[in-house]
């Protein structure tokens, strides 16, 4: 287990939930999660063509499982290439769909409440939106990533506005990806082609940016999710550098995590089921390669400043607690 | 206005069969403007391939993105085939594929089976001992022929056999004594101790050299004498007179015809592989070149995966990250072609064995389904084309108009008459009116599906 500390912030890790499945008690390609109150955990599957197994998982910080919904196709209440997924107060999820380009609303038992969604580039109309927050007013924000822009709606599809335009200039975007928002309205967004993060008022006006492509602090090989903690520190899933860069309101660079797995819960349980998986552990001598993030896609941290990482190639989430000092 | 000839065209069309996946007819008449042997260069010269937006893919292709499953692996090769620019590369990589045939069925890791493809790209038209050396220390290699417990005093054959068997020299060249040597020379060469892929999914795997389990004694390899390590035996191998009769075998038969290789042919390229010092692009130059190549036209059964991309790439369709793309990789598996997963070592059996009665119902209701979209963007090319003249088509211009835009595809007689007793069904096709325009669309499509039907289209 692993503690950083820098400029008055500790990173403990604290534990790993999940083996890579197909079905039941597992997670396959998840893209996104959302986070409820007493720490449930609401975990968006993209699945595998094979099996057409998009869903949402349901289970808890504490490793408990509650079961899934969800099912493949374009109907009403149908996901094809579920993207993001986010909890209102109300207690109802929305997800965003990047192939049928509609943002649909359930509760959290998985009953279908409606959904809003046109594709095309006109205002309110989508191209493949991916991430999604709320403001302090439940508003809902949606990266529209191939309209290189975000629009705001009401909880029930109102369109209420937007900003952004496909370019690389301050306000510009190409094909942007995830989408956080502070207690002050300020929305912070990863501009996933130009290798970014942008900042801005609640407004739309640019604040600032930061971010270049490669590999060193503060450089991105297309970053995705993105998610604020309490203080207002910035955490931003660096995709194919495989880490989680931690930075200040202000996009100064603290930290990074690169991952710190080890045995789930479930894992375990799997493995004690089922010697011969365990005989293959036993042989091998150097597991450090098991700890590190695989491509994750997205993050979240709740109100204790659990930071949930979606380890989405592992089939697994890694935790973290940010405390002070 | 460059004038080509349909000659130029027809030709221009079997090297872009043969050397890739089919092209278009606006390709087609492009690259017969810049001349065959400049084609052929810019076929053997793969550019930049920045194009192809790998971090799309893999962002809409979450599976594609983690390279875990061979479905995944599969897809993102038929993406390429479907959109590369060099698609030469891709039919080199195919060839070397099948060759070296390793199954995802025993590796049982996409991440591995994915790098090994991506080794043979990396390869194709490079030096041959480069290729065989990186086939030697591939890890899905290794674990396929079992070299990973090729030790010092307990030798495994399997790699060593095979290395002069099936992936260079061929039976008759070599002796028993040759292959039990080869072995030895390869002891020590395994993989690392992998991580296990309980509870989180597979782990990419690497080559490593164990020098405390190398059989480090003398060997006598192919009438030479040393203490052999893998390299000297690949060195060896390349050098091999039979080994350059081989391996212009193997390219005949997958570039050029499925009828036995004439000797003059095998001589040709075998002296171009010696006199390059036994360089891919060099050989490859020589046989795209040719006269036995130019003359072989429609001397080949299309492979399903050859016939599955090609179709693809006519109609136009997965230009970009869309849902469905593994469904198209499994038409070819269930053609009989799974690519990754070859059924044995010694790969597909190819020509005439690629059709029975469920393959090619299999083959034509795919190409059939494709074709008869007129909302495809490649269909809608060859409408634009034949409609082009804004004059009617009787139904023999509408059978010949389709051929050659399908080809160019010559058909026989019989077919030919058959395919115009349906098109006269329809009278003349006219394209003036809104109403009639789309009537022609139609009548074009359904033509295609009949074409795509024939016997000869089953050629490339």
């Amino acid at each position: 287990m692993t503690t950083t500390k820098t400029r008055a912030r500790t990173y403990k890790y604290s534990h790993t939930i999940g083996i890579d499945d197909f079905a039941g008690r597992a997670f396959r390609n998840s893209a996104d999660l959302a986070i409820g109150p007493e720490g449930m955990l609401y975990v968006l599957q993209r699945g595998t063509p094979l099996h057409r197994n998009v869903s949402v998982k349901i289970c808890n910080l504490k490793e408990e499982f509650f079961g899934d919904f969800g099912a493949y196709g374009t109907d009403p209440g149908q996901w094809t290439w579920p993207a993001a997924i986010v909890l209102d107060s109300q207690g109802h999820l929305f997800v965003s769909d990047e192939w049928t380009n509609r943002i649909s609303r359930f509760d959290t038992k998985g009953a279908f409440l409606g959904e809003w969604g046109d594709a095309g580039s006109g205002p309110g109309q989508l191209n493949r939106p991916s991430g999604l927050a709320l403001d302090g007013q439940e508003n809902l924000l949606v990266v529209d990533a191939c309209n290189h822009r975000v629009q705001k709606f009401s909880r029930e599809g109102k369109h209420l506005g937007g900003w952004g335009s496909h370019g690389a200039g301050p306000g510009q975007f190409n094909m942007p990806w995830g989408v956080a928002v502070n207690p002050a309205g300020e929305v912070y967004i990863t501009d996933w082609r130009n290798d970014r993060v942008q900042k801005f008022t609640s407004q739309g006006r640019f604040l600032l940016e930061w971010g270049a492509s490669g590999s060193g602090d503060g450089q991105f090989n297309r970053p995705a999710g993105i998610a604020l903690d309490r203080e207002g520190d910035v955490y931003v899933v660096d995709w194919h550098n495989n880490r989680v860069q931690v930075f200040d309101p202000q996009g100064g660079f603290i930290t990074q995590l690169r991952g710190d797995a080890t045995l789930s819960t479930w894992g375990e349980q799997l493995l004690a089921a089922n010697p011969e998986m365990m005989a293959g552990r036993k042989v091998a001598k150097d597991l450090s390669a098991e700890k590190q993030f695989w491509v994750p896609r997205g993050i979240r941290v709740d109100d204790q400043n659990h930071i949930v990482v979606v380890d989405s190639g592992k089939g697994r989430l890694q935790i973290y607690q940010k405390v002070p000092g | 206005m460059t004038v080509t000839s349909t000659k130029d065209i027809s030709l221009m069309a079997h090297l872009m069969r043969r050397a890739g996946f089919g092209a278009s007819r606006d390709e087609l008449e492009a690259a017969a403007a810049k001349g065959y042997e400049a084609t052929v260069e810019e076929l053997l010269n793969p550019g930049d391939e920045t194009y192809l937006n790998k971090d799309i893919v893999d962002r809409y292709y979450i599976d594609v993105d983690d390279m875990r499953a061979s479905d995944a692996a599969n897809a993102w090769w038929f993406y390429r085939m479907i959109n590369t620019r060099s698609p030469l590369q891709e039919k080199m990589t195919m060839f070397w594929h099948g060759l070296f045939a390793t199954a995802y069925e025993k590796i049982q890791n996409g991440r591995a089976t994915s790098g090994q493809i991506e080794m043979f790209r990396r390869n194709c038209l490079g030096n041959f001992r480069t290729l065989l050396l990186e086939l030697s220390r591939d890890p899905a290699m290794i674990l396929w022929l079992d070299n990973n417990t090729n030790h010092k005093g307990a030798p495994n054959e399997n790699w060593g056999r095979e290395l002069l068997e099936l992936f260079a020299m061929g039976v008759g060249n070599y002796t028993e004594d040759d292959v039990k040597n080869c072995a030895r020379a390869f002891t020590g060469w395994t993989i690392a101790n992998h991580v296990p892929r309980y509870p989180w999914g597979a782990y990419p795997m690497e080559f490593e050299y164990r020098p405390a389990d190398h059989d480090d004694d003398e060997k006598t390899f192919l009438g030479r004498v040393g203490r052999f390590n893998g390299e000297d035996i690949i060195d060896i191998v390349v050098e091999h007179e039979a080994t350059g009769r081989f391996v212009a075998r193997k390219l005949y038969q997958f570039f050029v015809s499925d009828d036995p290789a004439p000797d003059a042919a095998i001589e040709t390229l075998a002296a171009a592989y010696a006199q390059s010092g036994h360089d891919m692009r060099a050989v490859m130059r020589v046989l795209l070149n040719s006269d036995f190549f130019k003359q072989a036209q429609f001397a080949k059964v299309k492979s399903p995966a050859e016939l599955v991309a090609g179709i693809i790439r006519l109609v136009g369709d997965y230009r970009e990250p869309k849902p469905g793309l593994v469904e198209i990789t499994w038409e070819s598996k269930f053609m009989g072609q799974e690519l990754l997963n070859p059924p044995t070592v010694e790969g597909w059996h190819t020509g005439k064995e690629w059709i029975d009665s469920g393959a090619l119902v299999g083959r034509v209701n795919f190409a059939s389904d494709q074709v008869g979209n007129v909302e495809q963007p490649g269909i809608q090319a060859i409408v634009r084309r034949l409609s082009a003249p804004g004059k009617p088509l009787s139904p023999q211009a509408l059978v010949d108009g389709c051929l050659d835009l399908m080809g160019p595809l010559d058909v026989t007689a019989d077919t030919h008459k058959a395919l115009v007793v349906h098109a006269s069904q329809g009278g003349v096709a006219r394209c003036g009116t809104t109403k009639e325009k789309e009537q022609f669309a139609r009548r074009v499509a359904e033509m295609l599906q009949l074409i795509v039907a024939t016997r000869e289209f089953q050629f490339a």
